[in-house]
């Protein structure tokens, strides 16, 4: 039976890439999309292989409830769910940021992958069997300034996902993080194209320990092996796919 | 009790890669099992360890080459290296398998058990990557460099104080190598074992308990099998963005704790025998 994948927030630059990285070992890639249908039908196309998008919002637990319900319906049980998601925000001292804007972060990243990995749990469990993987920041390991929007639901992820790895790893469920560092693709390529500038681009590069920005498929390979059976042993791991930039 | 998994072989293109893989000479352990996945995936692999008969044995099965080679010494390191570079003409990935058990409580520590954890187990991997990353730098495409680390750095497992110690020191060699041969695309990550069913620990195994009681505090409810880390390694030495990073591959147990030493089967009695309490 082809196995299947759930990608919530498939449509970006990264979840693109993993969706693709599943579609290309043969599973059955369903993903999530929040704003951009045409985006999301365009990937449903190049995907083939029976690919499929649902425009759901991840912070509503009912509608993410609904929409796995659905999956495991129509589909199949789902092998794995991967949280790619991730809201979109400026870059602020903690200084400068609303309380709306703190309350709306956490729950679009931290109530999305709750809300996710709750229902995907409900089906796993029972059936002993599932991988849950959430996209982390490598900023866990080196807290940035201007960052916070992106590295406080993380945190709260982080510890979701090693909870669950050991209260679920008896039950076969694991559950794993891929902490990234600047990957030019998704929220990053964005801000490398229209606001960081080249000088920032090259003291980013230059901090790196591997002098480069990543590439969204090494995201992609990580977040498969960690899915894959070759990882069979691993859980709770946050592992860090940042070319060195924790250090 | 737990069952041995099934492993499905993991496939990585290696095909033109040269490998080196020390401490490797023990059949049905991590180091052995290691070699053979790398050379069934392309790479020619060079093996090394202290013992040559069972090396030689590994060598004529996967089509390489056997080195004697002693990890904590410097010149033995070198001329591991040199072999590579000599007989295949390049290096690419090498893995340190290689480690020094000492069992000690620090009330009984002796300076020459001192001596002993830190001369294979912190020094060697000094070597190790000093060596190794200058003959992949020869290639100037770089390559990678995997070390066998151990879960005893972060989780106490009495009586392997000092063992423990050398390890967590390695962990942060790793971090130096990382950043220091990041630029040259050299990437320096570690495996992060716990218990192991491995020939080193074949003794303690024959006590079923043993193993049930590793496994107790493992989420996955399994300890480790020597293939499990020849994946990891296949991962780790594969195109990526990593470096500097920790691969836990222990089933969880990062985030539990190791069985105390109370609660190992005849623990108290086997401190003292001079047997080695496990593999981690």
């Amino acid at each position: 039976m082809t196995r299947i994948t759930l990608v919530a927030g498939g449509s970006g630059g990264i979840g693109s890439a993993i969706c693709r990285e599943f579609a290309a070992q043969g599973d059955r890639v369903v993903f999530t999309y929040h704003s951009n249908a045409a985006k999301a039908a365009a990937l449903v196309a190049e995907l083939g292989g029976g690919a499929r998008a649902i425009g759901v919002d991840l912070a509503d637990a009912d509608a993410v409830r609904a929409a796995i319900d659905a999956i495991e319906h129509d589909e199949g049980p789902i092998a794995n769910a991967v949280y790619a998601a991730g809201p979109a925000f400026e870059m602020r001292y903690a200084a400068q940021i609303s309380p709306a804007e703190w309350a709306r972060v956490m729950a679009v990243d931290g109530n999305g992958c709750f809300n996710l990995f709750h229902a995907a749990l409900a089906h796993m469990k029972p059936r002993k069997a599932g991988n849950l993987l959430a996209l982390s920041t490598c900023a866990l390991k080196q807290p940035p300034k201007a960052d916070l929007l992106s590295a406080a639901p993380k945190a709260a992820i982080d510890m979701l996902v090693k909870v669950i790895a050991k209260e679920e790893g008896r039950n076969g469920i694991r559950a794993n993080t891929v902490e990234l560092g600047f990957i030019n693709a998704g929220l990053a390529a964005h801000h490398i194209a229209h606001t960081w500038g080249p000088e920032l681009v090259e003291q980013i590069v230059k901090n790196t320990p591997l002098r480069r920005l990543g590439e969204a498929q090494e995201v992609a390979k990580a977040v498969a092996f960690l899915c894959s059976d070759n990882a069979a042993f691993i859980t709770g791991q946050a592992l860090a796919v940042d070319g060195g930039a924790q250090l | 009790m737990t069952t041995t998994p099934d492993f499905e072989g993991f496939s990585v293109n290696l095909a033109g890669k040269v490998a080196v893989v020390l401490g490797c000479s023990a059949e049905g352990g991590t180091g052995w099992a290691i070699a053979e996945s790398l050379a069934r995936n392309g790479a020619k692999v060079v093996v090394g360890s202290r013992s040559l008969p069972p090396l030689e044995r590994l060598a004529d099965k996967i089509g390489g080459l056997a080195v004697k080679c002693d990890a904590g010494d410097e010149s033995d390191v070198k001329a591991l290296a040199a072999a590579a570079i000599d007989t295949y003409g390049r290096l690419d990935i090498a893995v340190n398998s290689a480690g020094q058990p000492v069992i000690s409580l620090i009330a009984d520590i002796e300076q020459e058990q001192l001596d002993m954890a830190v001369r294979v187990n912190l020094f060697g991997n000094f070597y190790f990557v000093k060596h190794m990353a200058a003959a992949i730098d020869r290639g100037g495409i770089g390559g990678s460099i995997v070390i066998i680390s151990s879960i005893s750095a972060e989780k106490p497992i009495l009586p392997h104080g000092a063992y423990a110690c050398a390890k967590a020191a390695t962990d942060c060699l790793v971090r130096y190598a990382a950043l220091e041969y990041g630029p040259r695309a050299i990437r320096v990550n570690s495996i992060i074992p716990a218990a192991i069913k491995s020939d080193m620990a074949k003794e303690a195994f024959e006590n079923p308990e043993f193993e049930a009681v590793n496994a107790r505090e493992v989420p996955l409810g399994r300890i480790g099998y020597p293939e499990d880390f020849a994946n990891g390694v296949l991962f780790l030495v594969g195109p990526s963005y990593m470096t500097g990073s920790q691969l836990q591959l222990n089933g969880g147990n990062q985030l539990t704790r190791m069985p105390y030493l109370s609660e190992m089967p005849g623990g108290r009695e086997a401190y003292g025998s001079g047997k080695v309490l496990g593999d981690r």
